[in-house]
């Protein structure tokens, strides 16, 4: 069994959560060993996915406005008065 | 031991709940002063229009008021929001007219004829202490997340970001888990794609 570096990219997502056969993730691990090119996309790829959570979740306080709209506040102040 | 609300008549998320129970108009208005800023953040991210993000801020404060009889408190009152306001998104989506989405194939890696990739990729310059650390890096993500065609950035959100798993995210889009599946893939790749300039620190 030999994987191309196209199909080693459709496998990232089950090769990062763990969800391949034995032998598949020995094939990708042997490919990602020879492929500087893999190798590279797939730390990226790992990184990004990082980046993402941590830069969303991590980090949510700086995101928080001081302020929100005033209109807003009391739309939903008066939506509850009427339900 | 309740969590400490900052400056308020209560003294611990339990007695605000209580009053909030009690329909107590003040505690009402404390929650919403508090708590609308971090939901709209959330919103936005789900939704990119303003005014789209603020009415599902408010379906979710609507949906908290009703539901606040059923809180148990066994989570945090933000982590509670939280959960709804998510759902109010997605709701939000649903309801919303479908524009006709771009497609992020030109962001996906293309492969020549035999399998090979089409041109090298480098290991990212910068590493992900230095990224994470950088102010201006945290912000250039957020945005580039956001940039993403709506399908593909809320399964992005909903997996990556949420962590739901994906068979709860699947049911929550009303998509097969394969498509879920494949559309996370490409928003990772697409994502990759358009942080590369940052972190190959072109600018």
């Amino acid at each position: 069994m030999k994987l191309t570096c196209k199909e080693l990219y459709d496998f990232m997502g089950d090769y990062l959560d763990g969800n391949l056969p034995d032998d598949v993730m020995c094939v990708m691990k042997t490919h990602l060993s020879r492929c500087p090119c893999c190798e590279h996309y797939l730390e990226n790829y790992r990184m990004a996915i990082k980046l993402g959570k941590t830069c969303c979740k991590q980090f949510a306080e700086e995101q928080v406005p001081d302020s929100v709209p005033e209109p807003l506040i009391q739309a939903i102040l008066e939506a509850r008065k009427k339900k | 031991m309740g969590q400490e609300l900052p400056t308020s008549s209560w003294k611990t998320e339990e007695e605000l709940i209580e009053a909030l129970r009690r329909q107590e108009d003040d505690a009402y208005e404390f929650l919403v002063r508090s708590y609308s800023g971090r939901l709209l953040v959330v919103a936005k991210r789900f939704l990119g229009q303003d005014q789209d993000a603020q009415d599902a801020v408010q379906d979710a404060f609507l949906s908290a008021f009703k539901a606040v009889g059923d809180f148990e408190g066994n989570s945090k009152l933000s982590t509670w929001l939280h959960r709804i306001v998510v759902n109010a998104c997605l709701m939000k989506l649903r309801s919303r007219k479908r524009k006709r989405e771009k497609t992020v194939e030109e962001l996906l890696p293309h492969f020549v004829a035999d399998g090979h990739r089409d041109q090298v990729e480098p290991s990212w310059a910068v590493t992900f202490d230095t990224a994470v650390q950088s102010r201006e890096t945290r912000e250039i993500v957020r945005q580039r997340i956001e940039e993403l065609p709506e399908s593909y950035r809320t399964v992005l959100l909903l997996r990556d970001i949420e962590e739901l798993s994906t068979e709860e995210t699947a049911a929550r889009l009303n998509l097969s888990v394969s498509a879920v599946k494949t559309r996370l893939h490409r928003a990772r790749q697409a994502l990759k794609t358009l942080l590369d300039p940052h972190m190959n620190g072109g600018y």
